[in-house]
């Protein structure tokens, strides 16, 4: 997924993860345990297997501009 | 192929003025021929007003007439000015955020403030630097939240470092790591040690907040006339000239409108001393971009005026500096009035035993650099 | 004494005042006679190359002018056409605004275009010219500009520059072809300018569509190979090969996807000529944009 950051300029490529990720978030902004207890279950993973891996993915989201935390 | 259309077809006095007349009246061009056309383009891209001829000709509604290659020239130019003017923001809000634990306050300069306060020059402008003013005690403190940001001085050796420092009125500029862009920090409006001094301090005493960010100041409408016309008419350098001039003349139709504006400009001045920029500010505008300054305010003994004698000969300079920097506006003697122009300059900004050195020691460094990068 | 020239070439006039008679010489070698323009015309760029007032005589040099200022330091008198090429893309690339540029070679056949973008060294100019001399017409080397308007690709009529080893390779490949001497030293090594093949000036203005884009990529010793590859990863190197991508902001961006979106796209790595020509040749336009033209 190529994505174009209108307030930034920047444009970024997502692997599928991040990209799946971001697309969910668009719409629901959610906890990163609902996060990881949603791509898990659509993997049929545990959580241990994929948690460095969602956080990583979220890491690099925040990174680029695209992610940011809420105090709700 | 034989001798075709080039600048000897436009005759010299036309070929002189056709930037400043096609921004006082747009509607000249309509009648133009095809040599005065891309002389026109050529002239005003130089002097980084070919956007503002755009905004100029569009506001007055004549683009659409414009013939196509000019046009389209012309719309290319306009479309990197609108991404210069969304670029300003977001570069200011990088900034703020790098300065705002400091807490320093900080006045917007020259493009960069009529950017944010929406101001006339705003239109077509071409930026290249963002300009910001932040108290001299507080120098440190901001450039050292700057590093940490990753903005970093590039390309000064030493001694320039030590010039910038002691001599103007900024550190030299610092350039952002990723981005690429450039920030010039101020801490006053004319150079260091200087035979004009400034107070700094009055200058942040009527800043404006603006209403993009009531975090982001500017300076005051007559404060920022000063500045424009300290910068243009003291420091030397005439490379945007016409430009500087035309921002000038903008503010002054836009502020002017008010009620005893021009009175208190001039009060202003006499207050920062800065009579003499402004005595030449509102003579040139008013000369070269008919703008509507009153007679009895140009004439304003408070402004002390030059003898008549300097005054004419400035006004051979400045005619010259004010030209567009183009191969078809110069003659034998732009050489001479612009190379007598910076020397005065540097006379205003330095005494005149440190002068000589520092114009040999930049003549030196300027030649050898250029030697060394051509190896 | 220093003469004017107009040229025309693509979208843009450019006139060009040079007191050097290889650059004389070389526009009347390398464009066709309808492209130089005798009258005064109204001119997208005002150019220069001419000769600096000091060396004169030790190590004469060129110097490229833009509105009567050099944007880079001066070249030796001998490069003085490749010098005036070079400052053409400049010219184009820093301010046709009016298109998003792209760093590619272009290719055409039947209305569609195939855009390779420019990645140093793969040698898709060398490709491009081969094809150009094998069913393909060449609409530029160096720069894809497409059109905001229409989304087609516009020709930019104007000669192939090929370095080093390609020279040769296209000379024995296009016996025919027309040539530059070529120009020893310069930075970019040994450089030779490629006539484009004449073909009538209504044909050589034409618009293409773009059909395909392709990464070429020469490896030496494997046969040729086209591999259908996933389209983000073309969106983004496109992007990042785009000199005002960044300038045009969304607008850019949705033009840059919608091409690649109705693109084919691929991976082509080759060694022989003739393999690619003919690997070339079976390329089909997408079903879509086929039905619509």
């Amino acid at each position: 997924m190529v994505v174009f950051d209108d307030r930034s300029g920047d444009t970024h490529g997502l692997d599928p993860l991040a990209a799946q990720i971001f697309e969910y978030l668009l719409d629901h902004p959610a906890t990163r345990d609902e996060i990881t207890r949603r791509i898990c279950a659509a993997e049929g993973a545990t959580s241990s297997e994929y948690d460095t891996v969602i956080a990583s993915a979220l890491e690099e989201l925040r990174k680029i501009g695209l992610l940011a935390p809420s105090s709700a | 192929m034989k001798r075709s259309a080039s600048a000897d077809s436009v005759d010299e006095d036309r070929r002189l003025t056709l930037v400043r007349a096609a921004l006082c009246d747009p509607s000249r061009v309509t009648t133009q021929s095809p040599a005065e056309w891309n002389l026109l383009i050529s002239q005003a891209r130089r002097a980084g007003l070919l956007a503002r001829l755009g905004e100029t000709l569009h506001a007055a509604g004549l683009l659409e007439a414009v013939p196509d290659v000019p046009r389209r020239r012309i719309e290319a130019e306009r479309m990197l000015a609108a991404k210069h003017a969304v670029d300003v923001k977001r570069e200011l809000a990088f900034i703020q955020k790098a300065l705002a634990r400091t807490g320093v306050p900080i006045i917007l300069l020259k493009g960069t403030a009529y950017a944010i306060a929406q101001l006339p020059p705003a239109r077509g402008r071409v930026f290249n630097d963002i300009d910001i003013l932040v108290p001299r005690n507080r120098i440190a403190e901001v450039e050292a939240a700057l590093r940490l940001e990753m903005w970093n001085t590039t390309d000064v050796d030493a001694y320039d470092d030590r010039y910038y420092r002691n001599w103007m009125h900024q550190i030299p500029p610092l350039t952002h790591v990723a981005r690429q862009t450039v920030l010039d920090v101020h801490h006053t409006i004319v150079a260091g040690t200087t035979q004009i001094e400034l107070t700094a301090h009055k200058l942040f005493e009527a800043a404006v907040p603006t209403a993009h960010d009531p975090g982001l100041k500017v300076l005051a409408p007559a404060d920022m006339i000063l500045h424009s016309a300290a910068h243009l008419l003291n420091e030397g350098k005439f490379d945007r000239g016409l430009r500087d001039l035309d921002d000038m003349s903008l503010l002054l139709r836009h502020f002017g409108t008010k009620p005893g504006f021009f009175e208190a400009l001039v009060e202003r001045a006499a207050e920062l001393d800065l009579r003499r920029p402004l005595f030449y500010a509102l003579r040139y505008t008013a000369t070269l971009l008919e703008t509507p300054v009153p007679a009895d305010i140009r004439n304003a003994d408070r402004l002390k005026p030059p003898r008549p004698a300097l005054r004419a000969f400035m006004d051979l300079l400045f005619e010259q500096a004010l030209r567009p920097d183009h191969p078809s506006c110069r003659d034998g003697f732009s050489g001479i009035a612009l190379w007598l122009l910076y020397v005065r300059a540097h006379h205003l900004l330095m005494p005149a035993h440190i002068l000589v050195p520092h114009l040999l020691r930049k003549a030196y460094v300027r030649r050898f650099k250029e030697e060394g990068r051509k190896g | 004494m220093s003469i004017a020239a107009i040229l025309r070439t693509g979208p843009f006039v450019t006139r060009i005042e040079t007191d050097i008679s290889a650059i004389t010489h070389g526009l009347r070698q390398l464009y066709a006679p309808d492209q130089l323009l005798m009258d005064v015309e109204f001119s997208d760029f005002d150019v220069a190359v001419v000769r600096p007032l000091l060396r004169r005589w030790y190590r004469p040099q060129a110097t490229f002018l833009f509105d009567g200022h050099p944007p880079f330091l001066p070249l030796p008198l001998a490069h003085a056409v490749p010098l005036l090429e070079w400052g053409l893309n400049w010219a184009i690339s820093l301010h046709a605004h009016e298109y998003l540029i792209v760093h590619a070679a272009v290719i055409e056949r039947d209305g569609f275009a195939a855009i390779m973008p420019g990645v140093p060294g793969a040698g898709k100019s060398t490709l491009a010219s081969a094809l150009a001399h094998r069913g393909w017409r060449i609409l530029s080397d160096e720069l894809a500009l497409i059109s905001f308007e229409d989304r087609r690709v516009v020709p930019l009529e104007r000669p192939i520059n090929l370095k080093n080893e390609s020279i040769e390779v296209i000379r024995r490949f296009a016996p025919d072809a027309a040539f530059s001497p070529i120009f020893r030293g310069t930075s970019k090594g040994d450089v030779a300018l490629m006539r484009p093949s004449a073909g009538g000036v209504a044909c050589r203005s034409q618009r293409a569509i773009p059909a395909w884009i392709i990464f070429p990529k020469y490896i030496n010793g494997l046969p040729a190979e086209l591999e259908r590859k996933r389209k983000a990863q073309f969106l983004l190197t496109l992007a990042s090969n785009a000199f005002n991508f960044s300038m045009h902001g969304r607008r850019g961006f949705e033009l840059m996807a919608d091409i690649v979106d109705q693109c084919e796209c691929f991976r082509f790595s080759y060694a022989e000529l003739d393999e690619a020509v003919e690997i070339f040749a079976g390329l089909r336009p997408p079903e879509r944009l086929a039905s619509r033209q």
